[in-house]
């Protein structure tokens, strides 16, 4: 038996090419920030012309309810939070904030959470407050079916796209609520959706969102960004059958509450004890009487 | 309570400015050369994906889909509503159509090939109601996806054209590409052009001539007939997969090859784009 090896791969290339990597790995770290910076700028333009207005077009929210369906993950998500106490998850710090309005004014009946994807919190939720009335939305037309197990006497699981409900008077609440789910949506959707809150009735508006950093590891005070021009900062990756994962952006929630006639009762910007995520919660009381 | 504690300060951000600036000082060399890299490759796989000379039937079925996803039929209605046609890349083709049915009253039938959107379609069929107009794409449901353009004289057709011309099926006088042709492969274009030689009397082409990603612009004949450049690939930024490559052909030689007389041509850029456009008028040779 003899053994031999004969790879035709002597030291010196190997050296070669451990230098290269070294050397690309270092001008990575310069180029691969101000790419991914571009291809955020250039996805957040070429969405903009797709979309030029402050609702989604068709074209859009078919793509979302198939998105949506691609990325139905339940398995993971209902071992997550089961191995996971609720307040350690980016979902959980929106429970206190609700348990606060709700504890503060006894006259809330209504909650409306828009983009609930996994409806845990609000079935969580709706157990504690059972005369409440919790009605959560999103674009899987499966939606129900895919909450089947998290289905409560007072939680409505409604398929469909909310500005949509909100226009045609089907959607009323006393709180609306965006968890995870404001910071995908463009500018001028996110203002729209303000106003036709306080239009379908909105005494308060609840937001849990996290503040992605910019690639480079830039963070972006919500506070410092113009009302009308959020900052695309990060274009997640898709790794399914879909092309891109969502923008996320930046934007300035405490300008556009208050240009929509809200308030500020709470705003926290702040990095949670468990992660390195930025996030941004706040609570806003609409101020005055309702617009007609 | 307003706190905002986001534990990130205005040196970290100094310091993230500049890494990002030199980043894309390096990125103005590395991305034209990597882009460059990414449309010959997209352009190689689709040659080898293809069956020579024509699409093979794994990508006429991925085809038909692609033109659906990219549907937007709101936003190119509202473009064609909001500007004069002859302010569209589209309307370049319509003085050179018309150019043609006024030289010579004979042709009776106009072939779109790759039509999609048939504004430009419905508006020469409106002005030339004793023509016939066919337009003809990959799209499904073509008539559908036409509706708002359907005129006596105007067919909507969902087929692969170089079937319909090499089967028969149809016969036009004059037959047009209107940014159609650059999307094709070379020798897929040229089996067209020979398949039309044998009943079309004109060939129209109405095409863009995209830059490489390096900013050069390629002077269509200096391309040699049988090797055309690959130069554009969809941005891997777009929400939609990635479509066909656009290439730069050179459309004289292959009409020349196809026994086809150049009667116009022009390469210019038109005066509301900065692309670059190729125009021609040709004539099956006696």
């Amino acid at each position: 038996m003899s053994a031999q090896k004969r790879l035709e791969f002597p030291p010196w290339r190997k050296w070669w090419w451990r230098a290269r990597i070294a050397i690309g790995r270092r001008i990575n770290e310069r180029v691969l920030p101000a790419r991914e910076l571009q291809l955020a700028r250039d996805r957040d333009r070429v969405l903009h012309a797709r979309s030029p207005g402050d609702s989604l077009t068709r074209y859009e929210m078919d793509k979302l309810a198939s998105y949506m369906l691609d990325v139905q993950d339940r398995d993971i998500r209902r071992e997550y939070f089961r191995t996971t106490p609720l307040e350690r998850t980016f979902q959980g710090l929106v429970v206190p904030l609700v348990e606060q309005v709700v504890a503060a004014d006894p006259s809330v009946a209504a909650l409306a959470n828009i983009g609930g994807n996994y409806a845990y919190i609000d079935s969580f939720l709706a157990a504690r407050h059972p005369r409440v009335r919790f009605t959560c939305v999103d674009f899987s037309r499966n939606f129900a079916e895919y909450n089947a197990e998290l289905a409560r006497p007072n939680l409505d699981l409604r398929s469909g796209y909310a500005m949509q409900m909100l226009e045609a008077g089907e959607l009323r609440a006393d709180v609306f609520l965006f968890s995870s789910a404001a910071y995908e949506i463009k500018n001028a959707e996110v203002r729209r959706y303000f106003r036709e809150f306080a239009r379908a009735g909105a005494r308060y508006v609840i937001l849990n969102e996290p503040i992605y950093p910019m690639p480079g590891g830039a963070i972006v005070d919500p506070q410092s960004v113009p009302v009308d021009a959020s900052v695309p900062v990060k274009s997640l990756a898709g790794f399914g059958a879909h092309r891109h994962g969502p923008l996320a952006r930046v934007h300035n929630y405490r300008a556009m509450l208050e240009e929509a006639g809200f308030e500020m009762l709470h705003y926290h910007a702040f990095r949670p004890a468990f992660t390195d995520l930025r996030m941004v919660n706040v609570i806003a009381k609409r101020s005055g009487a309702p617009p007609a | 309570m307003i706190k905002t504690e986001l534990e990130y300060g205005e040196a970290q951000r100094a310091e993230w400015e500049k890494r990002i600036a030199q980043g894309e000082w390096i990125a103005r060399f590395l991305e034209p050369v990597r882009e460059l890299h990414r449309t010959e490759r997209i352009a190689n796989v689709q040659q080898q994906r293809s069956a020579g000379d024509r699409m093979s039937a794994t990508q006429l079925a991925e085809i038909g889909p692609y033109l659906a996803e990219i549907s937007d039929i709101d936003i190119r209605r509202e473009f064609f509503q909001g500007r004069p046609l002859d302010q569209t890349l589209q309307g370049i083709v319509v003085p050179l159509v018309e150019d043609v049915l006024e030289r010579d009253p004979e042709v009776r039938s106009v072939l779109n090939i790759g039509a999609y959107y048939a504004f430009i379609d419905h508006h020469l069929a409106q002005r030339h109601p004793g023509v016939r107009f066919t337009a003809m794409d990959l799209i499904p449901d073509m008539e559908g996806f036409n509706a708002e353009f359907r005129l006596p004289n105007l067919a909507f057709r969902t087929a692969y054209p170089l079937a319909q011309i090499e089967g028969g099926a149809v016969a036009p006088d004059l037959a047009m590409f209107s940014a159609t042709a650059g999307e094709i492969r070379n020798a897929e274009l040229r089996r067209y052009l020979r398949a039309l030689a044998a009943t079309c009397r004109y060939v129209v082409l109405s095409e863009p001539i995209y830059p490489l990603a390096t900013g050069a612009i390629v002077d269509p004949g200096s391309v040699p007939l049988a090797a055309s450049v690959p130069a554009f690939a969809n941005a891997d930024y777009m929400p939609h997969t990635v479509g066909p490559i656009a290439f730069v052909h050179n459309y004289r030689a292959m009409l020349a090859e196809s026994g086809y007389r150049v009667l116009h041509y022009r390469a210019y850029r038109p005066a509301f784009t900065y692309l670059r456009w190729v125009e021609v008028i040709a004539e099956r040779a006696a």
